[in-house]
């Protein structure tokens, strides 16, 4: 018996592509742009958010898409500061997919938005495989993960447009070499900025809100 | 375990297919799918989700194939072309990271195969 063989080349990807695609019009029609949080559980991308508010001023107004396997904690962390939020749950799906963030659009005040920032599920490996319409994808580690995670996970850091190394108040406690991790960092990625802070003590942060105050005035900045 | 998320869009492409080639599902033996490098499938994991997900629809008695795509860079600074075979994304003739990706990122459905009942 022989077998009858057809040639396709269709991009697996396509479906996600399409509802990321959507996304950006919506963003591009209110001037918005959207800035996708990527790190493992507890890197402290929760916490940068919270400290965000208080340091911000009035430069520029955010809103959170809070992407979780369970609970509601990290939205109501968020909401308790007046940020604008939408939880997505994704009872046990390790990333957020384009759809899933366009459907939770509807749930802000676009208007009244000028950044969006998506906190993605506490994961290194599947959400940086998935467009959600997003400007930029950002790499958020915590010196308490280990120096040769940017290697270990190198997709991650290979698409983000800028990294975060986040809890550097530890850094005397711990046996972390931050100059071997900037190297790693270069190796993976050479020409991504990289942001040294301490959310919980302050350090750091205000050049992280510059960075993303100039990312928000810049619309054209589209780099996906 | 993005793997299950992957099979589902695989598994809507190959029905799509199926349905624009005029071809009944139930000669279908092999689907084959490009995998670039820097996607991070775990091979047997996607296989088994695909195996699963399949199981009621067109595909049910087909198989996967994969085939890898090895990532491929051209260096802005010095224009060096060829392979990265360790995930480090410099330059090996300047060591610059200015680095551009030309391949190794691919997901996509390439060929399938079906019984050639027309010969029995």
């Amino acid at each position: 018996m022989n077998n009858r063989q057809i040639k396709v080349y269709r991009d697996l990807m396509g479906e996600n592509e399409k509802w990321a695609a959507e996304t950006r019009r919506v963003l591009a029609d209110n001037n918005l742009i959207m800035l996708n949080l990527i790190g493992s559980p507890g890197c402290g991308k929760t916490t940068i958010l919270e400290n965000m508010v208080a340091s911000l001023g009035d430069r520029f107004r955010f809103a959170v898409l809070e992407g979780d396997v369970e609970t509601t904690n990290d939205a109501e962390r968020l909401a308790a500061l007046d940020v604008p939020v939408s939880q997505l749950i994704t009872s046990g799906a390790c990333h957020l997919e384009a759809k899933l963030v366009h459907t939770a659009l509807n749930d802000l005040p676009l208007e009244a938005l000028d950044i969006i920032f998506v906190e993605n599920v506490g994961n290194l490996v599947c959400p940086a495989e998935f467009d959600v319409g997003e400007h930029a994808k950002i790499a958020v580690l915590s010196i308490t993960e280990g120096e040769d995670k940017p290697i270990k996970y190198p997709l991650l850091f290979r698409e983000a447009k800028a990294a975060i190394l986040s809890k550097t108040d530890l850094l005397p406690h711990l046996p972390f070499d931050i100059d071997k991790c900037r190297d790693y960092i270069r190796r993976v990625n050479g020409n991504i900025p990289l942001f040294e802070l301490s959310a919980t003590k302050g350090i750091g942060l205000d050049e992280w809100i510059d960075w993303v105050a100039e990312s928000a005035g810049e619309p054209s900045h589209q780099t996906t | 375990m993005h793997e299950f998320s992957l099979a589902e869009g695989l598994i809507k492409a190959v029905e799509e297919e199926l349905v624009k080639n005029h071809c009944p599902g139930s000669g279908l033996t092999k689907v084959c799918v490009l995998v670039g490098e820097m996607r991070q499938v775990v091979p047997e994991t996607l296989k088994f989700a695909y195996k699963t997900l399949a199981s009621e629809t067109a595909a049910a008695n087909s198989t996967l194939e994969l085939k890898f795509q090895p990532v491929e860079a051209v260096c802005r600074q010095c224009a060096w072309q060829g392979q990265i075979e360790d995930k480090l994304f410099c330059c090996r003739k300047c060591e610059s990271a200015d680095l551009e990706i030309t391949a190794g990122k691919e997901l996509a459905l390439i060929s399938m195969e079906f019984e050639d009942k027309t010969n029995e």
